[in-house]
């Protein structure tokens, strides 16, 4: 099955923020909707340019809670940036004429949750959610 | 028994023993650094270092320079500088003021004093301790405010000037090595200038070509070798073309940082967990060299020194706050945060007993500074929740919030 007809099949909204947005206007937009993991920048035109995971910014916010921060988190916790400052701007991600099983390795390589697809132009055009495609694979087993 | 030359094995046991000494420490509310510097201590030469029939200057030089090295790039690569225009002139001003106020207190302190040192100038010797006395540690500082669930503006200011007065330390320390080293400061100015801007630019290049090669290494896993490989090149040439290590792998950091920019995050991922590391292996290296004998000899130098430095942070970071106007609160009590001094003093302390011409003082400078950095360490969270209180930063148990 192409990654395109899996999105097709499985509708998933990604969340996206884009690059100016503060912390607790992207905590907002996690927080808002339990199905986000993670969280996509988009630039001023719409397309992709990083990546934020879940965990960093939970990270971020209980700052003051950790008892150890190593130079780099006590700088964050400090002066804090914008999702372009914080995104990470190389990772994993799928293009939509992929075979689902290609992908599917990557995805446990990297062990993410949400896998985006990203079409040639930049542009997000949803999520693979690895608990959809175990649910999947575990139904075709039964 | 005698073993002999087992550099490695003492190397190990500095190590495993300096690490569940810590751990114990922790259980019985001591400062871990004390722990640190006490098991270095019974591997000195005076107890069990007798056995080894080693002295840790023969071996420790390359570990030394290079842990050093990974403690500079970390401290380069931590600061932006989007992160410092947000962190405004208050911080700065402060970081600034502190460190040189600590510098200047100690420099004239030391004037004053005016120890005899065989093999080294009197005004060299003061420039060295006071470059040192800039530096503050920023673990002891955030287990304080963690410990007490301190918010506010000083304790804010006070996370923002301990993340910058190391970088302060090192670059004034590389600067003071730089111009004392193999004559007078005159005759070398020109040479330490030549050597600074060498450092900087091998860094700034070296960094670029770490965040141009970044990208194409997908394990995380892989990015460690890619990181300290970069540092010891570096390292290693600033041996071979005489310049600054220290300045060096700093450039390193922060322009490896830079060209990377939000994906700097994954590089330093891969090694700022090396930082204590490298700091329980410098206090029990420090630990190593305690000589009883020094010790007692300089009792004058070591109060000296502790008295200034505290001194002028006390009157620098109230000097830096009033100039940029920060809240009354920070500018009357933030110095009395910045006491401790740690692994960063140790670490510049150590790097000098490689160097022939201060193998002399060297000693001296350790067993000073490693004294110093022990009653600092059991004084400074005394100081800091004085000044938290002071501030009102520290919750009430009443009401659970800072008055």
């Amino acid at each position: 099955m192409k990654v395109s007809d899996w999105l097709r099949k499985h509708p998933t909204q990604a969340g996206i923020v884009y690059e100016d947005w503060s912390l607790e206007q992207m905590m907002e937009k996690l927080l808002g909707n339990a199905r986000l993991n993670d969280l996509y920048v988009l630039d001023s035109n719409n397309l992709v340019i990083g990546h934020l995971s879940y965990k960093k910014l939970a990270k971020l916010v209980l700052a003051e809670h950790c008892s150890y921060h190593t130079r780099s988190q006590l700088l964050e916790r400090i002066a804090t940036g914008s999702a372009a400052e914080l995104m990470e701007i190389h990772f994993a991600s799928a293009s939509p004429d992929e075979d689902l099983d290609e992908i599917l390795f990557r995805q446990l390589d990297h062990w993410v949750e949400d896998l985006p697809v990203i079409n040639p132009k930049g542009e997000l055009l949803g999520i693979i959610n690895l608990s959809d495609v175990l649910l999947t694979v575990m139904k075709s087993r039964n | 028994m005698e073993i002999t030359q087992s550099n490695i094995l003492l190397l190990g046991l500095l190590l495993l023993s300096g690490l569940f000494s810590g751990q114990l420490a922790s259980k019985i509310g001591m400062p871990r650094v004390a722990a640190y510097v006490f098991t270095g201590t019974l591997f000195s030469p005076e107890l069990l270092g007798h056995f080894f029939k080693t002295t840790p200057d023969d071996w420790s030089q390359p570990i030394t320079q290079t842990a050093l090295a990974i403690i500079a790039f970390i401290i380069g690569g931590s600061i932006t500088a989007a992160q410092l225009q947000r962190m405004g002139k208050s911080m700065i001003g402060i970081a600034l003021g502190e460190s040189l106020g600590a510098a200047m207190a100690v420099f004239l302190g030391l004037l004053v004093l005016a120890p005899t040192l065989d093999g080294i100038p009197l005004v060299s010797i003061a420039l060295i301790f006071s470059a040192i006395s800039t530096t503050t540690a920023p673990a002891g500082t955030i287990a304080v405010l963690h410990q007490y669930r301190a918010k506010g503006p000083l304790s804010t200011t006070l996370l923002g000037v301990v993340a910058l007065d190391d970088a302060l330390g090192i670059i004034l320390f590389a600067i003071v090595i730089a111009l004392i080293s193999g004559g007078s400061i005159e005759y070398n100015l020109e040479i330490a200038l030549f050597e600074i801007i060498v450092a900087i630019i091998v860094g700034a290049v070296a960094g670029f070509f770490l965040a141009k090669l970044a990208p194409y290494v997908h394990k995380k896993s892989m990015l460690l070798p890619l990181t300290l490989g970069s540092i010891l090149v570096v390292s290693g040439l600033s041996e071979i073309l005489h310049f600054s290590a220290l300045l060096s792998a700093m450039a390193l950091g922060f322009l490896s940082r830079f060209f990377l920019f939000s994906a700097g995050d994954k590089l330093f991922g891969s090694i700022d967990f090396l930082e204590e590391t490298v700091f329980l292996l410098f206090f029990t290296l420090a630990g190593t060299h305690f000589h009883s004998a020094i010790f007692l000899q300089h009792l004058d130098l070591i109060l000296v020194y502790f008295f200034a430095r505290i001194l002028g942070k006390l009157i620098g970071s109230g000097f830096g706050a009033k100039l940029t106007k920060a809240p009354i609160l920070v500018t009357r009590w933030l110095g009395f945060s910045l006491v401790p001094q740690a692994g960063v003093a140790v670490g510049l302390a150590l790097t000098l007993s490689h160097q022939a011409e201060f193998k002399e003082v060297s000693l001296v400078i350790i067993n000073v500074i490693l004294a110093t950095t022990l009653i600092y360490e059991f004084i400074g969270p005394l100081t800091a929740r004085f000044a938290l209180q002071k501030a009102g930063e520290i919750p009430t148990a009443k009401t659970g919030t800072p008055r």
